[in-house]
């Protein structure tokens, strides 16, 4: 019954406000860009079915809020996170500088097993603007962090001309995948909510 | 890779643009907000039974209002049917004030809100801007740049980014400012803002303030009515089911009397009880910079 299950893989988006982290998520699953994006308030999500190694899964992307008052809502969004997306403008240097908070904020707040190794990524987005005139960040400076980091994976792209966003969301998808334990399912079934609250049962240890 | 992106090219998708009655443009790709707007009635050319209504609602209020307060005190009970109806579309923007208490305290800050526009800055400028063209950009009222709508709109975010700078701007407040100025002039939502805002400390609501209450019945509503649809549904796409309700159920005339019906629970109060008790606390995983917030929103989170 079980053995054809897909497994879900969740993966968090974080980044200062309009950085491109819902851009880069439409991009990705919707392969569309545009000017007409709002604000994103508190959380929204979209799920993409991928194929790994003949396997499918499915990548539950979720995109936040950027302004660091969402930020107490952490808990709720990061927890069962297999998969942490940091995302910078490269040509904002204060969102560059912001990755180390929101990476710290994060393993503090989802408490991941092992957060020595817990997959991050990082994306310094928006490298069409000003065919690149305007930026600010390098991309050595950008890598050095990363390295400093653990090696974190690193990609530069821009969600607006699709640049790169396939293949980092690749990367993505593999890095959640080997964080995901092979036995571990999250939520992968519906609930029976109407039936007779078999679920319920079985959590007050009653089920003999 | 670069093949996949030049397909949303913004003019000609401006040339074949159509905009609903309460002024967003229509799009493939709605949400819920435009999808609820779209099911509204449009007010241009009320029927009879809604000319009738607007006559009801013009005697309750009196002239610029002068009426509302002695009605409601004499009558709290018909106001409230009255206003679960439906406040008829073009006295909203009065109405609103009125209910709120923000009249009064317009009249009671002359020159105010001149002040904070004028001759104050604000701390969360920068974040404003940055959001300002991320706010209802498919109305037609903020799409144009450094526009009118754009232009209002930044004026009441910065003014209560002043006004009150514990909370100074948060993402969001946009929307209710935004909403707020299709239907009156900028100092008037401004302190409407202010009223929704504060309004514990500055306008009780004359008691007809439901706070958080028709949220849930609201909520639990829109679940009962898709009730057997939902439970149909594996988890990944209920998700997409639970942001993307059908038109059926976002249409007010059904949807309100349900939530009305529905009985939410002394438990509602309990747990904030138990909430403001955890708050007082610091919580195990929660930055000291961040515990210290008092924005709806944050209690609503505190429920789950």
């Amino acid at each position: 019954m079980a053995s054809r299950r897909r497994m879900l893989l969740k993966v968090i988006i974080l980044g200062d406000s309009g950085v491109g982290k819902t851009s880069l998520m439409n991009q990705y699953v919707n392969k569309k860009f545009s000017n007409q994006y709002k604000a994103t308030i508190g959380a929204d999500f979209l799920t993409k079915e991928v194929q790994i190694d003949d396997r499918l899964f499915t990548l539950q992307i979720w995109d936040t809020a950027g302004q660091e008052r969402f930020q107490s809502l952490g808990v709720a969004f990061y927890r069962g996170a297999d998969c942490c997306v940091l995302v910078y403008d490269v040509n904002v240097m204060k969102s560059f500088d912001n990755l180390n908070n929101w990476r710290e904020e994060f393993l503090l707040q989802a408490s991941p097993s092992d957060p020595e190794n817990f997959p991050f990524i990082v994306l310094g987005n928006k490298i069409d603007i000003d065919g690149g005139n305007s930026r600010v960040v390098s991309e050595k400076k950008a890598k050095a962090w990363c390295a400093s980091k653990g090696n974190i994976p690193y990609f530069e792209t821009s969600a607006k001309e699709g640049l790169n966003v396939e293949a980092a969301f690749q990367c993505i998808a593999m890095n959640a995948l080997k964080n995901e334990p092979e036995e571990d399912i999250y939520l992968p079934d519906t609930i029976d909510v109407a039936g007779g609250g078999r679920q319920l049962q079985r959590s007050s240890g009653c089920e003999c | 890779m670069k093949s996949t992106t030049a397909e949303v090219d913004p003019g000609s998708y401006l040339l074949s643009r159509t905009v609903d009655g309460f002024g967003f443009t229509k799009q493939e790709q709605s949400n819920s907000t435009e999808a609820l707007s779209r099911n509204r009635p449009v007010d241009d050319h009320p029927n009879d039974r809604e000319q009738k209504r607007i006559r009801k609602w013009r005697k309750m209020i009196g002239v610029g209002g002068s009426d509302w307060k002695h009605y409601v005190r004499r009558k709290p009970h018909v106001v409230k049917r009255r206003i679960r109806k439906g406040i008829p579309d073009c006295l909203r923007g009065l109405v609103w004030q009125l209910i709120s208490g923000s009249r009064d305290l317009l009249l009671m800050n002359p020159g105010v809100y001149e002040q904070l526009v004028i001759y104050e800055t604000s701390a969360s400028e920068l974040e404003i801007i940055r959001d300002i063209s991320r706010t209802f950009p498919s109305h037609v009222f903020y799409q144009q740049r450094h526009g009118l709508g754009q232009r209002s709109l930044y004026n009441v975010l910065k003014a209560y980014s002043v006004y009150d700078r514990d909370v100074g701007y948060v993402q969001g407040m946009g929307f209710l400012a935004g909403l707020l100025l299709l239907y009156m002039s900028e100092e008037d939502a401004f302190w409407l803002l202010v009223a929704l805002l504060k309004g514990a400390i500055h306008a009780p609501m004359e008691g007809l303030y439901q706070g958080v209450k028709v949220v849930f019945q609201v909520g639990l509503a829109l679940l009962r009515f898709c009730h057997d649809d939902l439970i149909k549904l594996p988890f990944e796409k209920l998700l997409h089911a639970l942001k993307n309700f059908p038109a059926e159920a976002m249409n007010p005339d059904k949807l309100l009397p349900l939530a009305f019906s529905i009985k939410v629970s002394k438990r509602l109060e309990e747990f904030k009880r138990d909430y403001e008790k955890r708050k007082e606390r610091p919580l195990p995983h929660s930055l000291p910079s961040l515990s210290s917030s008092g924005i709806p929103i944050h209690n609503l989170a505190g429920l789950e």
